[in-house]
This record gives C-alpha cells, sequence and structure tokens, in this order.
C-alpha cells in the first residue's frame, strides 16, 4: 500500500515536475523572443539611419531582412544558449515557491538510500505535490519590453521623419558644373588652334592664350569671374588679331616692290586665317558664357544682372565687310605712329568694342576704331550693359579681384 | 547513521521541549529557539539583555526541561579563575597525611548561567573560555574533562559599561550564538505578572534527557545540505571580510574586519538543526539567512565609519544578506533583528 502510494506520489511528483519545466521553457522562450525582437528592431533602427545618411532615402526591404534576421539569430541564440533553463534552474525556481530547498536536496541526493535521504525525498515530493498546477507562473521580465518599445519607437521615428531639404552644397554642385564647361570649352579651343591653318607662330601664340586661360580657373572661382576671363581671354585673342592687322597696315604703307606685295599677300593670307579662327574660338567662348549663365540661372537667381543676361555674340563681319574695312584702312595715315585720340584705343591696345566676348574684330580698322560703324550700334547698347555691369557689381558678391577686373572692363568701354 | 526512531525522537523532543519551556518563558521567541538550537547543536551563548528580563530564569528553565544541572556564576572584578575552574586544595586523609584534591568549580556542570561575564577580569574570562572551547579545564598542568552536554550561556548587560572588561574578539568567537534579550511587550509583561504571582519558582518539566540532547545532536549534524545552499552560506561569511576577494560592498564600507572559519562552521551546524526542527530534512536559504544574525553579529567588527553613522551590525548583515539576494534585500530589514 505504501508503496502504491509512494509510485503515485512519484508519477505525479514527476508530472509535475514537467509542467512546471514546460512553463519555465515558455517563460525563457517569450524572453528571448522578445530579446530577439529587441535586436531585429534595432538592426532595423540601423539600417534606416544608415539609408538616410548615405543614400538619403529609406531602405525598407534591407531594413526588413536585416531586422528578420536578427530576431531569429539573437532569438535562437538566446534561447539554446542563454536563456532556456537547466535543470538545476528549473530546480531553483520550483524550490522558490515555498519548497525551501527541498527539491534541489532531492536531486542532490537521489543516488543515496539512508533513511534520511528517503525522508528528505519523501518530503519533498508530499510537498511538491501540494502546489497548484499553476502555482508556477512565467515570470515577466520589464527590461527586453522596455528595449523593444524603445526600438520600435525609434524605427517608427526613423521612417516618419521627413527628409530634410537638399543639403548638398548647390554652390559646389554649381561650381563643379561649370568647371566642367570650362574644361570642355578649353578642349574645344585647343582643338580648334590644332585643327588651324594658322603658322606655328600664331598656333603657338593662341595655344599660349589658351593655356593662360586654362591655368587662370580656380575652384574659388564665381560664375561671374569665369565670364570675365573668357572675356579677357577673347580681349587677348582681339589683341592678337589687330597685331596681324595693323603690321599688314604698315607694311602698305611701304612703298609696293613685289616682294612686299608677296609678303603682304602672305600676311593677308595668314591674317584670313587667324580671324577664322580666331572666330572659331570667339564662338567657343560666346557659346560657354551663355552656358555658364544658364547653369547660373538654374541654381541661383541672383539679384544681380548675370541671371538672364546673355552676351551679345555679335557675328564676326564678312569678307567682304573684312575688305571694306581694309580698304578703309589703307586710306588713313599710319595711325600707330600718331598717338591715338581719346576715346580712340592706340597700336596693341585692344580696340573699342572688342571687350565684349564673341565680338568680332572682323569690321576691319575702321570698325575697330569707330564702333559707331558696327551692326549693332555701341552706343545703342553701352548704357543698358553698363547699367548691368554696376547692377552686378552692388548686388552680387564678388571678390575684389574680380571687381576690379569688371570695373576696369566698364571703365575701358567708355 | 540516522534511523526514523532518532528522527521520530528529535521531533518529540523538540515538541516537549518548547512546551515545558512556553509554561516559564513568556516571549522571547527568538532567544529560546536560539538557546535551544544551540545546545541542540553543542555550542554557547552569549545574551544580552538589562537586567530583570528573564535570563537566569531562562538558564533554569532550560535546566529542567533538559534535566541537567545547572550552575550559577556571577562575575565580578574579584573573580579569581579558580573561582570558576576549582582549585586544589589540600586535605589531611586518614593517616594524617596532606594531599591535594581538586575542588571542581561550578563550571563543573552542564548547564552554566556566567552572569555579567564582561565584569570579570581578562583572566577569569578566559578560564571559562578555556571551558567552552575545549570542554577541559586545566588546573595545576593536570585537565579535568568536562560531562557532555556543557551549554554556556553567558550574559553582558549593555548599559552598565563602566569598570568593565569586554570580551576580546577571539573569544566573542567562541560564542555560537549572541542573542539579545529584550523588554517584554505590553501583552507578554501582564502574564509575567500573572504567572509570577502565583509562583515565582520554574514550573517547567523535564522533556528531555542529557542522552536523548546527545542524540538530538547526532540526528541534527546528518542533515542534509545542498551544493548551492552550504556555497551561500560560505559567500556569506565570505563577504562579511573587507579585504577579501568576496567582500561586499557594506562590508568594505562599514567593517573593520569580518567573520572566521568559525562562524560558517557555526552557520551550518546551527541552520541544520532549524531545519530539522522544522521539519524539514533539508538546510535552506533561509535557515542561513534567519541565524546569520545571532552567528555574525558578535564576530563582526564595525569601523569608525559605523560607529559615527550609528550604523548597528544587525543593519550590516542585513545589508550583505540583502547584496547577496536582492530580492529579499526589503524582508531581512535590520529593523526586524535586534543588536
Amino acid at each position: 500500500m505504501e508503496e502504491k502510494q509512494g509510485r503515485k506520489t512519484d508519477t505525479e511528483y514527476k508530472k509535475k515536475l514537467s509542467r512546471f519545466r514546460r512553463v519555465l521553457y515558455a517563460e525563457a522562450g517569450i524572453r528571448a523572443g522578445t530579446i530577439g525582437l529587441a535586436a531585429g528592431l534595432g538592426g532595423a533602427a540601423l539600417v534606416l539611419l544608415y539609408g538616410r545618411i548615405r543614400y538619403k532615402e529609406l531602405l525598407p526591404a534591407e531594413a526588413g531582412i536585416t531586422g528578420i534576421a536578427l530576431l531569429l539569430a539573437v532569438a535562437l541564440f538566446s534561447y539554446f544558449l542563454v536563456l532556456r533553463p537547466k535543470k538545476k534552474e528549473v530546480l531553483a525556481r520550483i524550490d522558490a515557491l515555498g519548497l525551501q530547498e527541498r527539491v534541489i536536496t532531492m536531486e542532490e541526493l537521489k543516488q543515496e538510500e539512508t533513511v534520511l535521504a528517503k525522508r528528505q525525498r519523501q518530503d519533498a515530493r508530499e510537498r511538491l505535490s501540494e502546489l497548484a498546477d499553476n502555482s508556477m507562473k512565467p515570470r515577466f521580465y520589464i527590461k527586453p519590453v522596455l528595449w523593444c518599445l524603445a526600438m520600435a519607437l525609434l524605427v517608427a521615428v526613423l521612417v516618419a521623419l521627413p527628409f530634410p531639404e537638399e543639403t548638398v552644397d548647390e554652390q559646389a554642385k554649381q561650381n563643379a558644373l561649370e568647371m566642367e564647361i570650362v574644361d570642355e570649352m578649353i578642349a574645344a579651343l585647343r582643338e580648334i588652334v590644332a585643327n588651324s591653318e594658322v603658322n606655328e607662330e600664331h598656333k603657338a601664340s593662341l595655344n599660349e592664350i589658351v593655356d593662360a586661360l586654362a591655368d587662370s580657373f580656380t575652384e574659388d572661382d564665381t560664375t561671374l569671374s569665369r565670364t570675365a576671363k573668357i572675356a579677357t581671354a577673347s580681349k587677348r585673342l582681339d589683341i592678337l588679331e589687330s597685331a596681324g592687322q595693323a603690321e599688314i597696315t604698315v607694311l602698305k604703307q611701304k612703298s609696293e616692290t613685289e616682294e612686299l606685295l608677296a609678303e603682304i599677300e602672305a600676311l593677308e593670307a595668314e591674317q584670313k586665317l587667324l580671324e577664322k579662327t580666331v572666330k572659331e574660338m570667339q564662338d567657343a567662348m560666346g557659346t560657354s558664357i551663355d552656358v555658364l549663365n544658364q547653369v547660373q540661372g538654374t541654381f541661383w537667381t541672383p539679384a544681380g544682372p548675370s541671371s538672364g543676361t546673355s552676351y551679345d555674340v555679335t557675328p564676326l563681319p564678312t569678307e567682304e565687310e573684312q575688305q571694306e574695312g581694309e580698304e578703309q584702312a589703307e586710306g588713313e595715315p599710319g595711325e600707330g605712329e600718331e598717338p591715338p585720340e581719346d576715346g580712340e584705343p592706340g597700336e596693341g591696345e585692344p580696340p573699342e568694342g572688342e571687350g565684349e566676348p564673341g565680338e568680332g574684330t572682323g569690321e576691319g580698322t575702321e570698325r575697330i576704331y569707330d564702333p559707331e560703324q558696327g551692326e549693332v550700334g555701341y552706343g545703342s547698347v553701352y548704357e543698358e550693359y553698363y547699367s548691368e555691369i554696376l547692377k552686378a557689381l552692388t548686388e552680387t558678391e564678388l571678390s575684389e579681384e574680380i571687381r576690379e577686373i569688371i570695373e576696369d572692363y566698364a571703365n575701358s568701354l567708355e | 547513521m540516522v534511523t526514523e526512531e532518532m528522527l521520530k525522537v528529535f521531533k518529540e523532543k523538540c515538541e516537549g521541549i518548547y512546551r515545558e519551556l512556553g509554561k516559564d518563558m513568556i516571549g522571547q521567541e527568538e532567544v529560546v529557539e536560539g538557546c535551544v538550537i544551540a545546545m541542540i547543536a553543542g555550542g554557547n551563548v552569549l545574551l544580552e539583555g538589562v537586567p530583570g528580563v528573564g535570563k537566569t530564569r531562562l538558564v533554569r528553565s532550560l535546566g529542567k526541561v533538559f534535566d541537567l544541572p545547572f550552575s550559577r556564576i556571577q562575575f565580578t572584578p574579584d573573580l579569581m579563575p579558580a573561582d570558576v575552574t576549582g582549585t586544589n586544595i589540600i586535605e589531611k586523609d586518614k593517616d594524617g597525611n596532606s594531599k591535594f584534591r581538586f575542588q571542581q568549580g561550578p563550571v563543573f556542570t552542564n548547564i552554566l548561567l556566567a552572569d555579567e561575564i564582561n565584569r570579570a577580569t581578562p583572566k577569569t574570562q578566559s578560564a571559562l573560555l578555556e571551558a567552552m572551547q575545549e570542554r577541559t579545564v586545566t588546573v595545576m598542568g593536570e585537565s579535568y574533562k568536562l560531562e557532555e552536554p556543557f551549554f554556556v550561556l553567558a550574559t553582558q548587560n549593555p548599559i552598565e559599561q563602566d569598570g568593565t572588561y569586554p570580551l576580546p574578539e577571539a573569544q566573542m568567537d567562541r560564542f555560537m550564538f549572541k542573542l539579545v534579550i529584550t523588554y517584554p511587550n505590553m501583552d507578554e509583561l501582564l502574564e509575567i505578572v500573572n504567572i509570577t504571582q502565583k509562583t515565582m519558582d520554574e514550573v517547567a518539566e523535564a522533556a528531555c534527557s542529557a542522552k536523548e540532547l546527545l542524540l538530538m545532536r547526532q540526528t541534527a549534524k546528518e542533515i542534509p545540505v545542498a551544493e548551492d545552499v552550504m556555497k551561500y552560506a560560505m559567500k556569506l561569511v565570505l563577504a562579511t571580510q573587507p579585504a577579501g576577494k568576496y567582500a561586499s560592498e557594506t562590508a568594505k564600507k562599514y567593517l573593520r574586519y569580518g567573520a572566521s572559519p568559525r562562524a560558517a562552521q557555526a552557520l551550518i551546524t546551527t541552520a541544520k538543526v532549524k531545519a530539522l526542527m522544522n521539519g524539514r530534512y533539508n538546510v535552506s536559504y533561509d535557515d542561513i539567512n534567519t541565524l546569520a544574525y545571532p552567528v555574525l553579529r558578535h564576530r563582526i567588527k564595525l569601523n569608525f565609519e559605523a560607529v559615527t553613522g550609528k550604523v548597528t551590525t544587525d543593519q550590516v548583515i542585513a545589508g550583505i544578506i540583502g547584496e547577496l539576494n536582492p530580492k529579499q534585500a526589503g524582508v531581512l530589514s535590520a529593523l526586524k533583528h535586534k543588536k
């Protein structure tokens, strides 16, 4: 009878033990799951943050995959390697239900058959069987839940937060684009010079102008300074062209020997080629200036005049116009010998009206020195042009160097 | 080897002891339990309490309940060691020859009440303490064994400290427990007066013999202690040592030095007795925590910070237990325990 009773208690004890163990395993599972969820949400938050910073966009798919992967990995690792209670821990939790270390002592004495060991086991089983089946309640661990909530909140914030306005340095973008335009222009100019039929001396001079222009550009240049530099280079082309024309004019004033006539003819041919080359180069420069102004208009609408301001690219004179100009120049005394009149540029000086890029010099010496004879009367655009310059100077932030160049240029137009 | 009979005897005798003691002692359950545990475990008790709270009565009752001879020594500053242990006296035999005969002192008893032990000189104190520890008395080179069971209940008056010789720490360590006896409450006082109006004599009857007491001691020794519980008890003792590897923060802050290995022995021995008295066949953490106070309070020394901060030893012990058992810290508040 006693043996039967003992077996019954034994069975009940094992059932209860098994039931309690399942509760503890479930508790560990929930805890591991919560920790895994917190880790998953944390991983997703990191990916979202990375996407925001690096790519300026949400990466929902990547965040989701990362979150799920981390959740599973952390949950499984936590459960099987950390949280799943060992036998001793299960027994200790059962003892904590008021059994006062009976169960854990019973486990240690399970191999002993002394009177005391048997009584102890019996006592432990009796007490265990007295416990209600639902005595073992899973513990609630607040920390993992708080971490979950915190990570969930972080994810929600990262998803809901609006993206900030474009913070990329627009000025840097514009700058980069302008440099690109300038580089393309330089390349085009070099190609024009390379393909030109002018003599080597002129080629060298033209390349020197192009090289100097290329070297003058820096990262810190503004649109206006870049256009001013291009304008200056264009002026230098005009000067080169004028110098050639002046040489021809001087020679023509000497006695017309056959030798001299041949030389003049050669020089005139060369001058034509030079003028053609200069025209092509100035066209390229003019186009670049237009593009630069358009780029500036895209990125920034300054108070100044540069936006939408187009430089009037007056086409070079035709051959007939050039001849006309030459015939007119032949009749005039050596201008190089007389001191220049007020308002008229002397030899070597940039001819009036040549300050505007793209403006041709092909109108001949008379046109150069007499802007009133141009297709577009300089006097009619000068005031408008000058007011735009003034507006740009007053309303635009320019470095002192550029300001001086512009002021000098504006003054030289007078 | 413990038998069923021994377990049965233990249970019955415990019930009888408490029943009989309850007739003479009103209240003071902790003190009574502590004394009984110490007696069964084979240790001695240092009792601290003001006069008139029942210390002598307790010892007399214990003597009656365990049916053991009882002696009382009132320690005074002029008490000599020989007054405690006994001495050789010269006597003449039938032939008229003089010879020495050892006259046993009051220590030769089973239950000894050493009243106000701190009033005697250190020399006299040590004479008793040797007897407590070794269970022998040495007089003029000759050792005399004391009869088992031998139980000393020494008392200290916490009020009159003038002209006293506080027991040195090494000697304090020989007491298994230090129990604090307090004033009775209203109901207890009422009951005491009612009982003592009828008779001042102890009415408790014998409930256990010396032989049975020794049997109970042997039974309790066999009670198993789970490995974790044993380690916990060791951790608790080691945590009291401020310079030790396992020192607790409380010990580092408030103690000058901690308990010795004797404390660990006392803790386990008495925990076994307590477990069996509670009808359990194993020692639990609760047993260790409850007995930590009487075992440790006289074995740890407070430092200056604790003294100036009016921190008691019981509060320190509660703090250490709290550090080892964070969930139980609130329950084991030192407010529930006396110094």
